[in-house]
């Protein structure tokens, strides 16, 4: 505060100064220069001593705005600390105060809620011991009649459990049956495995000789094509001739009358040469179709042998089949032993079982006896849980007292 | 004695004599007059029989023997012409020294079966002939190469007397042939038939067998073999002649010219069929695999080379046919003129192809009579000149390989230089300048540009030259060239170089756009490989950097009218053409050098003008011959 | 074109028959392989070597503005003066007596010739190619 004042001071002392120079420059009148330098150091003088006495009743009306909130009860409120100087100082010794009672009221706040949860769960508690001793009697009763309807049930499972293993007894002999006749299958299915197999090689047979066959159908096609062959060339030895012909007749036309014969001899050599040639043509139009009709025959075996082949994979498939069979048959044959011997292992295991039952009968007897005499003691347990109950309630209603007396101050 | 070194060496010469016997009968056929030929032939056949009779073969001996007599019989009269007659027994009896001959070569006996009886009817022929020829009075034959001696009196002379009987023979025997020889077998009966027309055996044309002609030497008299004639009842009318002058024997062969008129077109039929079995040859040697038949092929494929050679030779006509044209021209000229002139002609016996031939005649009379005309100096002239008063021409010809060069020389008053290279400069020819570079063989050239001679002509300075153009025209078409050297004064000559053919000729033949091309030797100046480096492409033209400058070339393809074929390969080459000045070609392939028959292109091809012809080569393809023309020809716009 | 009567080689062409006189006929052969001329006509199939001599083949269907008939084509040499000169003829041939009167007789010699004006008038060089 003091350095602020002397602060303001020097401010105030310096704008003297500045105005005590510069007024003679702007007014060069002394008379006014004299008068407006009074008036604004006047001004100046005043505007300073305002600032400062504003700044210091201001902190002092927060402090006991202050005072009066936290005396109503609310401990939340805080004052301004910031600054240095005196007022400050007291704001903060105010605010520390608050502080410290604000931390008294938690503490009795939270220890009142503990002693109030206490007596709550303390309550709850006896209240569960009550329940549970009364779920005790109540068991108690059901395990007598419990025990009677088990030693019941335990009387007809041993009934039932007789029953199974004469049932069992019965499968045994039934699955007895199922191997003898799976044997026999499966015997009868090897002979199908071997059946199936011959066929095979038998039609392997089959296709073997067709493919010989097709193999001369082929070289037949072949020669027939040759025979083509040869009729073109006849063809084109008949064409030659018929151009020789001509030329003979051309010859012979050069000749005049001496080759007129000659001429007669070239047109018949030319007419023999078409002859020849339309022959030819004859022969090569058949040799064509006999050729196509070797290429269909050639095809249809093809086909017959491709056919063939199928069949033969087909009954390898069906041979491959039986073998399956045979193995699912001695699976099966396998399997009815296996129930065989569980199911005699199961009649044993049901006779142990009656005796067990027998036994459980007798110890449930001894069991109701038992829970009689358990009975009678839980009802003494019963009667001081509840004067327990009594003062937990008393205990509760006090603690709840303190925690609305706590609850008038405002915390946060 | 090492008999097997010996039997060599007889089979190498007797191979040798045979060969150049025949070949002598072969000159003696074309030439019966020639009695060196004659002797010729007589010395080989000795030597033949010496030989032989040093290893022992008597069959060989005795034909040898006999053939040497009738030989020695024509030799010793002087009219180895009449020996015309005989050529049939001549060839025969080389024939069957031929014969025995290979028989040793191929190790067996040297002996043959027919060398007996053809010994004796050549002996018996030499002694009927010994008996004309001594009634003979002495030869008047045309030009006696050599003095006749009289016979030889070795020989002895039976009683044989010969007759020329014409036969008129009966229809009914014809056409068959076999009944004629029969006939001649008959006729053998009578005596020796020396000379038969036609010569067996007949041909089947049935016409020519009508009549008959034959020479038969015999001991009986003409009513005896009139009787005989009779008898064969075939005959239905015959003539009989006595032949003991020696004039009817010598008419015996009709045609004692040198040389035999044969028609041209059956030249070309001729030589075409051998080009035909050229080919087939070829392809058969192609296709032949078998060592013993491939040596056969190469065999043919010899004969086949000599036959064709032997053909070209055929179409070749000896320069004398026309040399008295030449000679009367000349001499024409001279009484014209009142010149006295000796025209020579040297090398009358050089030959040349017929159409060659043909061609020169007229530009060849041409040169002649303007070396009389404006180059011999009259009579004064001359003798104030120092000259012999007469005037010389000289024509001469001379062959190498298969050019010839005809050169007329004269003693004129030969060219001037100076006076040529002034008329070249006034008629605007030339330039001062270019007149003056040129030497003095090229200002002689100056007279064959046209027009220049017709300058020439109104000049005093005529010297010679007049239509010398022309000349030269000719003589390129022909292939050939033209040369003129001379003498101020002392005279002039002309040179003119032309190939002895002109079916055949050098080509080469190239490959472009997928086609063969045979562009004449004559046409390509040189070929070069196509360098890109040296190449420059204006426009789409393509030009060659090349010594004689930038020269454009052109596809072959593209500039005979075929589809251009775009870029060339890899072995492309240039063609430039021989004219200068004149661009070239671009070819894909240069296949090589051939010699090529050229044949016309007949209708309607023959309208095309890039071609003067085609050739087929060796391998049975077909080349187009090129227009030389086409070398030089701008390419077509494209 | 008419030529006097006298045996006809005869064919067929697409459109119609055809008949060359005997008397102009060297003979006929099989189609032989020939060589383009270039700068020739479409109708001249080129040269071809036939026993030794050149032949210029022309094809008729194309020179008579045809298309081939049946059967397998024939070469027809002419006979002198047109020797070199042969007709491809792409139909089969038949000789007759005397033409049909359905035949057209051709006369090989005007055929030709009208060939030959036509390379002519087109200054003999350019070519159906170009």
């Amino acid at each position: 505060m003091q350095k602020k004042l002397a602060a303001s001071f020097l401010v105030v002392a310096l704008l003297y100064l500045v105005v005590g120079a510069a007024i003679p420059r702007l007014q060069p009148d002394p008379f006014w220069g004299a008068s407006l330098e009074l008036s604004l150091d006047l001004a100046i003088g005043l505007g300073a001593a305002f600032l400062v006495s504003r700044r210091l009743t201001r902190r002092l009306r927060d402090l006991a705005a202050a005072t009066a909130v936290i005396s109503a009860g609310d401990l939340t409120r805080r004052v301004e600390t910031r600054g240095t100087d005196e007022t400050a100082e007291l704001a903060r010794s105010f605010d520390a105060m608050v502080a410290s009672l604000l931390a008294v009221l938690a503490e009795v706040r939270t220890t009142s809620e503990r002693v109030a949860e206490s007596a709550g769960s303390l309550s709850s508690a006896t209240a569960e011991v009550n329940a549970a001793t009364e779920e005790i009697a109540r068991t108690a009763e059901a395990i007598a009649d419990g025990a009677d309807e088990q030693a019941r049930q335990v009387a007809e499972t041993t009934a039932t459990t007789r029953s199974l293993a004469e049932s069992t007894g019965r499968v045994a002999e039934r699955s007895r049956s199922v191997l003898q006749a799976a044997s026999s299958a499966a015997a009868r299915s090897a002979d199908g495995a071997e059946q199936a197999r011959h066929a095979a090689s038998g039609i392997g047979d089959l296709s073997t000789r067709t493919a010989r066959v097709a193999q001369s159908v082929e070289g037949f096609r072949v020669r027939a094509g040759e025979i083509g062959k040869i009729v073109t060339f006849i063809s084109t030895l008949s064409h030659q001739t018929h151009l020789l012909a001509i030329n003979a007749a051309i010859e012979a036309v050069r000749a005049g009358e001496g080759g007129r014969g000659f001429g007669i001899v070239a047109d018949e050599v030319g007419r023999l040469a078409d002859n020849v040639r339309g022959f030819a043509e004859q022969i090569s139009t058949l040799s064509a179709e006999i050729t196509q009709d070797a290429a269909r025959v050639a095809d249809g075996i093809r086909a017959s042998v491709e056919s063939a082949e199928r069949v033969r994979r087909d009954v390898d498939r069906s041979a491959a089949s039986f073998d399956g069979i045979l193995e699912a048959i001695r699976g099966a044959a396998d399997r009815a032993g296996e129930i065989t011997r569980l199911t005699d292992e199961q009649r044993g295991a049901a006779d142990d079982v009656t005796r067990a039952l027998e036994r459980i009968q007798r110890i449930a007897a001894d069991n109701a006896a038992g829970t009689e005499q358990a009975s009678d003691a839980t009802l003494g347990q019963t009667r001081s849980m509840h004067a327990m109950t009594s003062r937990a309630h008393d205990l509760a209603s006090a603690s709840d007292q303190l925690r609305r007396l706590i609850a008038t101050f405002r915390t946060g | 004695m090492d008999m097997a070194r010996y039997l060599d060496l007889f089979l190498a010469e007797s191979a040798e004599h045979l060969a150049s016997a025949e070949a002598t009968l072969v000159a003696l056929e074309g030439a019966p007059d020639d009695g060196d030929a004659l002797r010729r032939l007589f010395r080989h056949v000795h030597s033949l029989k010496g030989m032989a009779a040093t290893m022992g073969f008597a069959d060989m001996v005795g034909v040898a023997h006999a053939l040497e007599d009738l030989l020695d019989l024509f030799r010793g009269c002087g009219a180895p012409r009449a020996l015309l007659a005989y050529l049939t027994l001549a060839w025969e009896a080389l024939a069957c020294l031929g014969r025995i001959v290979d028989a040793v070569r191929e190790g067996r006996p040297g002996r043959d079966g027919a060398a007996a009886p053809l010994a004796r009817r050549l002996r018996e022929t030499a002694a009927s002939l010994a008996d004309l020829v001594a009634s003979r009075p002495p030869l008047a034959s045309p030009a006696p190469v050599q003095a006749a001696p009289l016979p030889s009196p070795r020989v002895r002379i039976p009683r044989r007397r010969g007759f020329r009987v014409e036969l008129d023979l009966a229809p009914d025997m014809l056409p068959d042939s076999a009944g004629a020889v029969r006939l001649v077998r008959a006729l053998g009966d009578l005596g020796e038939v020396v000379h038969l027309t036609p010569p067996l055996p007949l041909g089947p044309d049935p016409s020519a067998g009508a009549r008959m002609a034959l020479v038969v030497l015999t001991d009986l008299d003409p009513t005896d073999l009139g009787t005989r004639f009779e008898a064969l009842g075939r005959v239905r009318r015959f003539t009989l002649e006595p032949v003991a002058r020696p004039a009817p024997l010598a008419d015996l062969r009709p045609t004692p010219a040198h040389y035999v008129r044969v028609r041209a077109d059956l030249l070309d039929a001729l030589m075409q069929s051998a080009v035909e079995l050229t080919l087939a040859q070829g392809s058969l040697a192609a296709s032949v695999a078998d060592p013993e038949t491939a040596r056969l092929a190469e065999r043919c494929r010899r004969v086949l080379a000599a036959h064709h050679e032997t053909l070209m030779e055929l179409r070749l006509v000896p320069f004398e046919t026309v040399a008295h044209r030449l000679t009367v021209g000349v001499q024409d000229l001279a009484k014209r003129l009142g010149k006295t002139v000796q025209f020579t002609i040297a090398g009358r016996e050089v030959r040349l192809d017929r159409s060659v031939l043909d061609a020169l005649v007229e530009p060849l009379l041409h040169v002649v009579r303007n070396a009389l005309d404006h180059g011999v100096e009259d009579l004064e002239t001359r003798i104030d000149r120092g000259k012999p008063g007469p005037g010389t021409i000289r024509l001469t010809l001379a062959r190498s390989h298969d050019r010839v060069r005809v050169t007329v020389e004269d003693d004129g008053r030969g060219l001037d230089p100076e006076a040529l290279r002034r008329t070249a400069i006034a008629r605007g020819f030339l330039t001062p300048q270019e007149a003056d570079r040129l030497g003095d063989d090229e200002a002689f050239a100056l007279v064959t540009l046209p027009g220049f001679t017709t300058a020439l002509e109104r000049t005093e300075v005529s010297g010679r030259g007049v239509g010398m153009d022309v000349v030269r025209d000719a003589v390129e078409a022909l292939g050939g060239r033209v040369r003129i050297r001379s003498r101020l004064g002392t005279g002039t000559t002309i040179e003119m170089d032309l190939p002895q053919t002109l079916a055949v000729i050098q080509a080469l033949v190239v490959r472009s756009a997928g086609t063969l091309y045979a562009v004449p030797i004559s046409a390509v100046d040189r070929t070069l490989a196509l360098d890109p480096a040296r190449t420059r492409r204006i426009d789409g033209r393509t030009f060659l950097d090349t010594d004689r400058g930038m020269l454009e070339l052109g596809s072959l393809a593209a500039r005979v009218g075929a589809a251009h074929s775009g870029d060339v390969g890899a072995t492309a080459a240039a063609l430039l053409s021989s004219e200068p000045g004149a661009g070239g070609v671009l070819v894909d392939e240069v296949l090589g050098r051939r010699e090529i028959l050229v044949r016309p292109l007949d209708a309607p091809l023959r309208a095309l003008r890039s071609f003067t012809g085609a050739a087929i080569l060796e391998d049975g393809s077909t080349a187009l011959v090129v227009d030389p023309a086409v070398m030089g020809r701008m390419p077509s716009p494209l | 074109m008419a030529t006097d009567g006298g045996p006809l080689l005869t064919f067929r062409l697409s459109r119609s028959a055809y008949g060359l006189p005997l008397a102009t006929i060297a003979g006929v052969a099989e189609p032989i392989a020939c060589r383009p001329v270039p700068g020739a006509p479409r109708a001249v199939l080129g040269l071809a070597e036939w026993r030794g001599c050149l032949l210029t083949v022309v094809d008729l269907a194309a020179l008579l503005h045809e298309t081939p008939g049946h059967g397998p084509a024939t070469l027809v040499r002419l006979a002198p003066p047109l020797d070199r000169t042969a007709l491809l003829v792409g139909a089969a041939v038949r000789l007759e007596p005397a033409g049909d009167d359905g035949v057209t007789r051709l006369d090989p010699a005007a055929v030709l010739a009208r060939l030959e004006a036509e390379i002519v008038s087109r200054g003999g060089e350019t070519s159906d190619a170009a």
